[in-house]
């Protein structure tokens, strides 16, 4: 294994740098020894029933509508933690 | 050599989500409302569960699982409501998982219960991650904390379908300005029912225990 990509919402908890940090150590004596991981962030994204807006991508601080102000929103990206795919060295 | 890539596109807690959904199904079929309570340390998760456990318990069959990462005294705290309380020290783990609830209900026989309620590891971000299962998700935040808690901690207010404003008899002593307070959870969650108590005084219990009553009634009524 040469590469893991995963993908991590800006909501999931998930801090990539701390998981970065830890990759190497824990990459250590298995499979993906020495591999490289790249993280795919994805932003936070709602959408809302107060104006209709679709998938707007929201800003950092809360969750409503960064159109209209609305907070009748739905979470609809931004929860992510996916193992996207992983590269592999055949022989 | 060549190198290829391998698609996976698995999400991380599948296993989880997959043993929260088949948890979810046998509490359907035994008719029986899940309550998750999640919160900081300190906010007043084990004394609002205590005093619910001990109203409850007059008319209704309820049970506790309780998380710490060590000690049982939270289970000995609630076991003194009467109801059947089980604790699961989860060690290096911040939070419960659907497994942890499993293995906890393996080989306890609390009986056929109307309620079961958890309480999380006092934790704000990694619970939120975690479906035990539950039909009502709780988060507690008390006066003490600062009213926008719910702006730094968005997800386990976004995903909880109750708010519960605690330790209200303090409002006054600590300057708690509870307008802002229920702007910074509105700011995060629209639809959560807002309920502001103290267990210590016993103000504003009678709602929330109104509410759980009301989710035991119709979880029964749809079970049969």
């Amino acid at each position: 294994m040469t590469a893991v990509r995963v993908r991590i919402g800006a909501l999931s908890g998930i801090s990539g740098a701390a998981l970065r940090f830890a990759w190497n150590l824990a990459a250590e004596q298995t499979v993906a020894a020495g591999s490289e991981l790249q993280i795919e962030d994805v932003p936070l994204a709602v959408t809302c029933s107060g104006c209709g807006e679709q998938e707007t991508t929201a800003a950092n601080a809360g969750l409503a509508c960064p159109t209209c102000g609305s907070v009748a929103t739905t979470v609809v990206r931004g929860r992510e933690l996916q193992l996207v795919a992983m590269e592999v060295v055949d022989g | 050599m060549d190198s290829r890539i391998v698609e996976l596109e698995e999400s991380v807690l599948r296993k989880n989500d997959e043993l929260a959904a088949a948890l979810r199904r046998r509490f359907a079929a035994d008719g029986t409302v899940v309550v998750n309570l999640l919160s900081s340390p300190g906010s007043g998760k084990t004394t609002l569960l205590e005093e619910t456990l001990r109203r409850l318990a007059l008319n209704q069959r309820v049970a506790a699982l309780v998380g710490d990462q060590a000690t049982e005294n939270d289970a000995l705290r609630l076991a003194r409501s009467g109801a059947p309380v089980r604790q699961i020290t989860t060690a290096a783990e911040c939070r419960l998982d659907a497994e942890m609830i499993d293995k906890a209900l393996a080989g306890w026989e609390p009986g056929n219960l109307d309620a079961l309620f958890i309480e999380n590891v006092g934790n704000l971000i990694c619970p939120a991650e975690y479906d035990l299962g539950e039909d009502v998700r709780v988060v507690l935040c008390s006066v003490t904390e600062g009213e926008d808690k719910p702006l730094k901690y968005p997800l386990a207010f976004n995903t909880s379908q109750v708010a519960l404003i605690t330790k209200i008899d303090l409002a006054e002593a600590v300057g708690f300005d509870r307008a802002a307070a229920r702007a910074a959870i509105r700011a995060v969650n629209a639809r959560a029912t807002i309920l502001e108590l103290s267990a210590r005084t016993g103000a504003g219990v009678d709602a929330w225990v109104d509410l759980l009553a009301a989710a035991i009634r119709e979880k029964r009524g749809t079970s049969h």
